[in-house]
């Protein structure tokens, strides 16, 4: 009788409040990267989020002030992420050049080129994002339809830049190759093949129902909350906050050919997803802006000064704003180089907005958060 | 050959891990799942399952927090099995050598059997890898386990090391 009575008991505790940890991490088949959650939750329903984001510390920041010369320093950063490789070497460059004193010796073609390659990351970037953040949605049928689009892009790289992932172009005083006019012939018509699958991803994420319905109202950051975290980057900009560095910052020629912000107002996760695909669009238009504005022809200068001076440079990477220091003694290596990554100023809104959420609805909500560990951990 | 090792050869699952590269290999490595280079017609899947993975495939130059990790990984996927160093920082640390909080490579902690150099290492020679990592696989058995250096420091004495080599042919 007793017994009975516990058991009971013991059932009715079962049904009111079931407590779980999930660990998720370091090592998942969604995950390419080691990052490592842990759920606490209470019936499905996530109370606490605990990340650990430092498992691919590698100590870049510390080699450029002791291993590398400042000619070499992009290509090291490059491989701060592969993801946003070109994003992370502009910036680079560019705060180089400004510690020297020469940014505003660059010619135009070279600037352009830089924006070329800035744009097709960013492009391969935001169809990488979103094929994943369908698969997670369990349309792994539209993944592999957007990756295997992304494969054009993936080509416009190689044989522009000579290399799939770390492009590598971007040099200090420049760029290392010009682009001539038969791939310039080949480029522009790749881009409208690239513009129609753009249409197609747009197509979906917008009519189709189910996504629609999982995504919609997902994880909402309203204004106030984003300007409150200081969040940056397409998921600023899906919460109706107008930032981009590439019009706060002048390294590029965005002013020039008149960049359009991309903004919503909704902030959850169908704007951010949305944000990213007309994204697309703007990085299509742009690139054909910069190769019909400029000519080929001088497309680097001459750098004979070491860096000297305190300099600083925004940079627009596909996550947000990518934050360069640098601080030059005139030696061969400056004395400090500090990189802020887009993630980092993005990741402590996360354990707000996962804050209860069902966990089923995790995953969709951390793949519209785009977090790039890479970059983060260095 | 018995029908588990040729099985194993007609259908290899893979595991990946991160060791701390820059993402460029682990994508291209997605990329290979995908259509346009369509691993999956060699049978491959990739399946974030260590103790049913045949095939593991290594980014990264191993930084001090993954080490142990990759060490906890190696021995859980069983034998026999195949190490693919993917990318020119899992062969030798590449660009990252020398840095204060790495390893120089996947070689220094665990016994690759083939390397796939290139920064990033293009899908092709992804495949190209993998395909040669399966004729190893093909020729080894349960039976020539190579052990890693790690616990050969670990277990000097060959008695203790016939011991942990028992334990991993029952796996
Ligand atoms: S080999 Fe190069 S591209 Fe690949 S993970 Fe290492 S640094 Fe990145």
């Amino acid at each position: 009788m007793a017994s009975e009575s516990k058991n009971k008991t013991r059932e009715i505790q079962i049904k009111e409040k079931v407590y779980t940890t999930i660990p998720f991490g370091s090592q998942h088949v969604a995950l390419p990267e080691p990052i490592k959650f842990i759920f606490d939750t209470e019936n499905e329903i996530v109370k606490e989020i605990k990340f650990d984001i430092a498992y691919v510390h590698r100590g870049i920041e510390k080699a450029l002030t002791t291993m590398f010369d400042f000619r070499k320093a992009p290509y090291v950063v490059g491989r701060v992420c592969g993801i946003c490789s070109a994003a992370h070497t502009i910036p680079c460059a560019v705060v180089m050049e400004r510690a020297i004193g020469i940014d505003r010796e660059i010619p135009d073609r070279a600037k352009a080129i830089r924006m070329i390659a800035l744009e097709i990351n960013r492009l391969q970037s935001h169809f990488l994002i979103n094929g994943h953040l369908a698969e997670v949605c369990g349309y792994e049928n539209v993944f592999m339809h957007i990756w295997r689009d992304r494969e054009m892009i993936m080509d416009l790289a190689d044989m522009l830049f000579g290399n799939r992932v770390q492009y590598d172009v971007v040099c200090v005083g420049g760029v290392n190759r010009d682009i001539p006019k038969d791939k310039e012939r080949v480029l522009l018509d790749k881009l409208n093949e690239i513009e129609k699958s753009v249409e197609f991803m747009e197509k979906i994420f917008t009519k189709d129902r189910t996504l629609v319905s999982r995504l919609k109202g997902l994880g909402v950051v309203s204004k106030e909350m984003a300007l409150e975290y200081g969040i940056v980057g397409p998921m600023a900009r899906a919460s109706g906050v107008k930032t981009d560095c590439r019009v706060e910052d002048d390294w590029g020629l965005y002013k020039d050919l008149g960049f359009e912000m991309v903004t919503m107002e909704e902030g959850d996760s169908l704007a951010r997803c949305l944000v990213r695909v007309r994204e697309c669009y703007e990085s299509i238009r742009i690139i054909r802006e910069a190769i019909k504005s400029t000519e080929e022809g001088e497309i680097s200068i001459k750098v004979t000064a070491n860096p000297k001076y305190e300099a600083v440079c925004r940079n627009e990477a596909p996550r947000g704003e990518l934050f360069y220091y640098v601080k030059g003694t005139g030696g061969i290596m400056p004395d400090r180089v500090r990189i802020r990554t887009p993630t980092l100023a993005n990741i402590p809104i996360l354990p707000e907005v996962m804050k209860d959420v069902s966990y089923n609805d995790i995953p969709p909500l951390l793949m519209s958060f785009d977090p790039c560990i890479a970059c983060t951990g260095r | 050959m018995s029908i588990f090792a040729l099985s194993r050869v007609k259908s290899p699952w893979i595991l990946h891990y991160d060791t701390g590269g820059c993402n460029g290999c682990d994508i291209e490595i997605l990329a290979v799942l995908t259509p346009r280079y369509d691993v999956e017609r060699f049978g491959m899947i990739n399946r974030g399952n260590p103790k049913q993975a045949d095939v593991f495939l290594v980014t990264g130059p191993v930084t001090k927090r993954c080490r142990e990790r990759l060490i906890n990984l190696y021995l859980q996927v069983p034998e026999p099995k195949v190490v693919v160093a993917v990318g020119s920082c899992a062969c030798d640390g590449g660009v990252f050598r020398n840095m204060y909080n790495v390893e120089n490579g996947v070689d220094k902690v665990i016994p690759v059997d083939v390397y796939v150099p290139g920064c990033a290492a293009r899908p092709h020679q992804i495949i190209d890898g993998v395909v040669k990592a399966l004729e190893i696989l093909s020729k080894k058995t349960k039976e020539n386990i190579e052990l890693p250096e790690y616990i050969k420091e670990r277990f000097p004495s060959l008695n203790d090391r016939r011991k942990v080599l028992e334990e991993m042919r029952k796996r």
